[in-house]
């Protein structure tokens, strides 16, 4: 199933998202380019926007942070699907459900000396 | 539109579910009687057998076992067999060799099958034959019982064989159905033998295993070692199929050995190894689990309870740590 990519856009345009559903986009190298694609538009159209220096700069702060939290996202988002490719360690065992307590029955078998 | 889509979901997982947990419920058990050909040359062969399955209470199954003049093998069918019989080429031949067999199930009580068996040679190395018994038998999944042993006369045709034929043995058996060869279904066992340190933390070794249900599942794990003893741990599984439960049989099996042994006495048998186990223990246990389900089982104490044997080992919280799923 391809992830939800609209997601992205929300993101950077401040709307309400789902984290776990930007986590699985960003982890895709298609939502990674979508990302990057989104970021360069919204930066040529606010350079082409007359909008008064002061009021530029004001944003600059922010839209750094949503870069950070974007790249940080992705790096987390990678990881966990690639630790999901990987599969379960297996030489590490889960955690029990439960304990079963068995009642173990010796078996007449031969013995030593 | 996503709510039908996710209904349409829910059902496929359910179908998918429904048709595995009903593959589950088609292993069942077989009555089965056989005849083996004894020779000089390989020792006994299956040759033939006929089965009833068990649920038949009270209908009963028969099946004549016969060995024609000038014939290497045995042949079965399910009706009687008189002094002649046709041959698989379509010719008509003497029977030579012959019981006749009939098996009515009476009852099941979980694993256990009671059955009426009624037998009889009806021909033995060309004569007629007074041998017979009429008997109730109870058999489990694997146990098997011999009913009679025919000797054949080396003067017995057909001299065309290689072989040489020397007794016919009739027996009868309880086993799983399908058989291994026509089962296709595969489990896959995640295993850890999991030792609990006193500091809290645990140190595991994994084992992951695949096999078929009810058919043993070797395991063998690393040997654990004690200053003075090295501890053997292994056995096997044996899955049952359930539809929502799982029937494991752990049997676990756990050999002690001296790490600082005495000199190998001179008189000691060549060829067998030094030194000899101070303890070899078997010990088995059945629990039921949900597939998928991760359970731990605490294993037994370590050796012989009367000796110092397990001292070594006795400190050590060892458990078992498992998951089972059906792959295929």
């Amino acid at each position: 199933m391809s992830p939800n990519y609209e997601v992205i856009s929300d993101f950077l345009d401040a709307e309400a998202f789902e984290p776990r559903a930007l986590g699985e986009a960003l982890a895709d190298p298609v939502g990674r380019e979508i990302l990057i694609d989104f970021v360069v538009l919204r930066y040529a159209a606010q350079a082409d926007d007359p909008v008064a220096p002061e009021s530029r700069a004001h944003w600059r702060p922010s839209r750094l942070l949503f870069a950070a939290a974007a790249v940080l996202v992705a790096l987390i988002g990678g990881y966990e699907v690639g630790h999901r490719q990987v599969g379960p360690d297996l030489t590490r065992p889960p955690a029990a459900a439960r304990v079963v307590a068995v009642d173990w029955h010796s078996v007449p078998e031969e013995s030593g000396r | 539109m996503k709510l039908s889509v996710l209904a349409l979901g829910v059902l496929l997982l359910q179908s998918a579910a429904s048709s595995l947990a009903d593959a589950q419920d088609a292993a069942d058990l077989r009555i089965v009687v056989s005849v083996a050909v004894g020779r000089a040359d390989g020792g006994d062969r299956r040759a033939v057998d006929g089965e009833v399955d068990p649920g038949t209470i009270g209908k009963t199954a028969r099946w004549a076992f016969s060995r024609l003049t000038d014939q290497c093998g045995m042949g079965v069918r399910a009706e009687p067999v008189g002094d002649l019989a046709q041959a698989s080429d379509g010719t008509t031949k003497n029977v030579y060799s012959a019981w006749a067999v009939q098996v009515t199930p009476a009852r099941r009580v979980g694993d256990a099958v009671t059955f009426r068996l009624e037998w009889k040679r009806t021909r033995d190395n060309g004569k007629p034959s007074p041998i017979r018994d009429n008997t109730e038998v109870t058999l489990r999944p694997g146990q098997s019982l011999s009913l009679d042993l025919m000797p054949q006369s080396p003067e017995a045709p057909p001299h065309s064989c290689k072989e040489v034929m020397k007794a016919l043995s009739l027996s009868v058996a309880l086993k799983h159905h399908p058989e291994p060869n026509h089962d296709r279904r595969l489990i896959a066992v995640d295993l850890w033998l999991v030792e609990r340190l006193p500091n809290g933390k645990e140190r595991s070794q994994p084992l992951s295993l695949r096999g078929q249900y009810n058919q043993p599942i070797p395991f063998y794990f690393d040997t654990l070692t004690a200053p003075t003893k090295s501890l053997d741990l292994f056995g096997d599984l044996q899955i049952a199929p359930g539809q929502r439960i799982t029937e494991i049989t752990i049997t676990t099996r756990t050999r002690v050995v001296d790490l600082t042994p005495p000199p190998r006495p001179a008189q000691y048998p060549a060829g067998s190894p030094w030194p000899p186990p101070d303890y070899v223990g078997s010990t088995t246990a059945t629990l039921r689990l949900v597939p998928g389900e991760v359970v731990s089982v605490p294993l037994p104490p370590v050796g012989n309870p009367y000796t110092h044997d397990a001292a070594a080992f006795a400190a050590r919280a060892l458990s078992f740590r498992m998951r089972v799923r059906q792959i295929r």
